[in-house]
């Protein structure tokens, strides 16, 4: 896992939505471990664009994740996408 | 000994008061519910009145053992229609809601918690009060905005549930988005002590004051500018809560 990914998401979701530090580990499950509900996913989405600035097309596959780890994985793969498009465009 | 006797004695009080009070209520409410027509309310305002009275009255009753303190009981009513944010220690919290002199809110609830209320849930549902649990957000903003139409409140408690250690949990935003979505100001609802009085899963009524404390509205647009404007106040919405607890409560 990418670790610089890792800390940014980790200190985007606990400065956004008063986590604490330690409950920040891969198989954390957003809903179910963290308490985020619907609404807090959704926010996360605008969390992580402004943490990477980048903007999440790929709505549907926010749908997917459940863990931490997924959300950096996410990130990752929306990352490399940017890349292929902008190598493209 | 005289402690024991006092816990007795206030326990013995208070839930004897709640049985009357609601065999009583029980009585009349046929007779008030028949009051809507006349008045030109709403079944679901007549209700909410009611179950201010309800709350009035069984405060006043329990006050030989349970003082409640406020602070600007006049403060909702003057602005109304608000969203009341309250923190949530004890059930008690919603009849404390009784202090203040508006009459007409309706609660926004996670989950329906008044399922095994027998004859008080359904009445309480025909209070037209927003279960939020597996409806979509825009229903809830829609069943939100037709009350807040008719000149209600609304109240929520953004813990979603209630604190069994008397520490302030995670804000959920939801409250604050409608906030921002209705343009309604919000008023937030500090309780101090009443788990002290009685806890969450405790059946025992300890003697005691509880200090509620309504503190003066907070404009839903003023982060507007920010990324994720309702996340925003939500947190200068806490804060408010935090610096307020960390008084320390009466005795």
């Amino acid at each position: 896992m990418p670790e610089k990914i890792w800390k940014t998401v980790a200190s985007a979701m606990i400065e956004e939505f008063e986590l604490e530090p330690g409950q920040m580990v891969p198989e954390a499950r957003i809903k179910d471990d963290l308490g985020l509900d619907s609404l807090d996913v959704v926010d996360m989405v605008i969390v992580l664009e402004t943490a990477f600035d980048f903007k999440i097309q790929d709505k549907a596959a926010l749908k997917k994740i459940i863990t931490m780890s997924d959300v950096v994985d996410f990130i990752v793969a929306t990352m490399a996408a940017e890349k292929v498009e902008a190598a493209g465009g | 000994m005289a402690k024991t006797i006092s816990l007795i004695a206030a326990n013995v009080w208070c839930w004897g008061w709640l049985i009357i009070v609601s065999m009583a209520t029980l009585l009349v409410a046929p007779l008030w519910l028949l009051t809507a027509k006349p008045r030109g309310w709403s079944l679901a305002r007549v209700i909410r009145e009611g179950a201010w009275l309800y709350g009035w009255v069984y405060l006043a009753c329990i006050r030989p053992f349970v003082r409640v303190e406020v602070v600007n009981p006049h403060l909702v009513k003057e602005h109304s229609p608000v969203i009341m944010a309250g923190n949530h220690q004890s059930w008690l919290d919603l009849m404390l809601l009784a202090t203040q002199k508006e009459r007409n809110f309706c609660i926004l609830v996670g989950t329906w918690p008044f399922k095994r209320l027998f004859f008080f849930g359904p009445l309480i549902k025909l209070a037209r009060n927003v279960t939020t649990e597996g409806v979509a957000a825009d229903e809830i903003l829609r069943q939100c905005h037709r009350e807040v139409a008719t000149g209600a409140c609304i109240l929520g408690y953004p813990e979603g549930t209630r604190s069994f250690d008397g520490s302030l949990g995670r804000f959920h935003s939801g409250l604050f988005k409608l906030a921002v979505e209705l343009n309604l100001p919000v008023v937030p609802v500090i309780v101090k002590n009443s788990r002290r009085i009685i806890s969450k899963g405790s059946l025992i009524f300890r003697p005691g004051c509880i200090k509620i404390i309504f503190e003066p509205p907070i404009g839903s647009q003023m982060f507007a500018g920010e990324p994720i404007p309702h996340r925003a106040l939500s947190k200068y919405v806490r804060q408010r809560f935090l610096k307020a607890l960390t008084i320390a409560p009466p005795q």
